[in-house]
């Protein structure tokens, strides 16, 4: 009888080991593999004016849809969680469905939106560069007819986390605020502005944290830290007058979204200086692309 | 029975140990990753105020017509009340001070993530300006737009 106990015990144990090791194993790979699923290939920028695909994007029609595209290891998606759980909070209440595309898998992608408070509803993995995703992160809004409205990468400017949230609410007359794109600002070179625009009358503003400021900046730049542009841009610079933004000693990137933020508020006239005369390209997170 | 099992198993009794190690080993980075603290904009980090203290003006700065802007970071806890103060700019040390002694008074609404309490960092902006001769701190929502024609230009302080 005993002999009978320890060979039941024996195969209970022995099972339940190659249970586990599996289990362990699944874990493992759902961990770290990041083969993507392509979902469907698109060759083009995801953009305003384009339709969101029931097959390929998950999109259910009939309802405005707010789209995210995050990864798990965005440190700039982390920085926005808080206003993403405001959206799908506010996406849940007014009946806007939620898209959710990460790259990573579905365990991981869950547990991450889990961890930073965001509702988890369409999530999908797709590999985000099939379907058009520059960047990330990525939001989106779509009409009732799958139209992109508006898509913005990188984080948002107070100004578009509002219009999104307003969009999402439906507040009447919203869609006329929709931030609109003030084309590619005008880049001065450093030589250009030396022999020509220095001299002219112009606001030279400074977005380097302080402490970098103080070790170096050119002259008669006013500083206002980059975090610091929404509280005090308004009430330090003059949005009527030229701004130039010294974009030559931070990343493009920084200098995109500060053009963005101003253009927002009302400036209309910012520039940016570069190092070099040559276009200014996007740095890892790009800029927005709203209508 | 179970002593002579696991005697006769040792092999076995600590490839259990290594397993759960593992599943620990798997489960240790969703700890580490779930967020302290974060970093909130002046917007935010004041909707989330409900004590607040106004600096005061400084009666020496006011002699020397000292105005401009004050910049601090607070470090607000879990619970609400203000753990660190760094005042990043301001035009004296007077002001300064004036700043530090207000922003220690304010109480916050404790934030959370996922139902977890967490800590906020953020900034807070004071101009102390001098309006008829008399010295005011104003949120930046109390200050208007400048329309001056001559843009303003200048180091900072």
């Amino acid at each position: 009888m005993t002999s009978l106990w320890v060979r039941l015990v024996d195969k209970v144990t022995t099972i339940a080991i190659i249970a586990l090791v599996i289990l362990v194993g699944f874990l493992v790979y759902r961990r770290y593999s990041s083969s993507p699923e392509v979902l469907a290939v698109k060759t083009e920028e995801i953009r305003p004016g384009m339709v969101l695909s029931a097959r390929q994007d998950g999109w259910k029609k009939g309802h405005k849809t707010i789209f995210l595209a995050l990864s798990t290891d965005c440190v700039h998606c982390s920085n926005e969680a808080l206003f993403y759980k405001q959206a799908t909070d506010a996406a849940k209440r007014f009946g806007v469905d939620v898209l959710e595309w990460f790259p990573q898998p579905v365990g991981d992608s869950s547990a991450w939106l889990k961890r930073n408070g965001v509702s988890v509803s369409g999530l999908q993995r797709v590999s985000l560069s099939s379907i058009g995703v520059v960047g990330t992160p990525t939001i989106g809004i779509a009409d009732e007819t799958g139209t992109i409205k508006g898509v913005w990468t990188g984080e948002l400017i107070p100004r578009e986390q509002a219009f999104v949230l307003a969009w999402i609410r439906g507040v009447p007359g919203v869609e006329k605020d929709l931030p609109r794109s003030g084309g590619a600002p005008e880049s001065i070179s450093l030589d250009a502005y030396e022999l020509s625009v220095r001299s002219t009358r112009h606001q030279l503003l400074d977005i380097q944290v302080r402490d970098y400021y103080h070790l170096g900046h050119r002259q008669n730049a006013i500083n206002i830290p980059f975090d610091e542009l929404d509280s005090r841009a308004i009430h330090e610079l003059v949005p009527a007058e030229r701004t130039i933004i010294d974009c030559t000693n931070v990343s493009m990137r920084f200098c995109q979204l500060a053009t963005r933020d101003l253009y927002y508020r009302g400036f209309e006239n910012v520039s940016m200086l570069v190092k070099t005369s040559t276009p200014a390209t996007n740095g890892d997170a790009g800029t927005a692309r709203p209508n | 029975m179970d002593f002579k099992i696991c005697r006769h198993r040792l092999l076995r009794c600590s490839f259990w140990e290594t397993v759960i190690l593992l599943l620990l080993a798997c489960a240790l980075p969703i700890r580490s990753q779930t967020p302290r603290e974060i970093r909130i904009g002046e917007s935010q980090l004041r909707a989330l105020l409900i004590h607040e203290v106004r600096p005061d003006f400084p009666t020496d700065a006011l002699g020397k017509h000292a105005s401009g802007v004050s910049v601090a970071q607070i470090d607000v806890g879990a619970d609400g009340s203000v753990i660190h103060i760094e005042v990043l700019q301001a035009p004296t040390e007077s002001m300064a001070a004036a700043m530090k002694r207000a922003l220690n008074q304010w109480k916050f609404r404790p934030d959370t993530v996922n139902g977890v309490p967490i800590g906020v960092l953020g900034k807070i902006t004071y101009y102390f300006i001098i309006d008829q001769g008399k010295g005011k701190v104003l949120a930046p929502s109390e200050m208007g737009v400048p329309t001056a024609a001559q843009p303003k230009t200048g180091d900072n302080p």
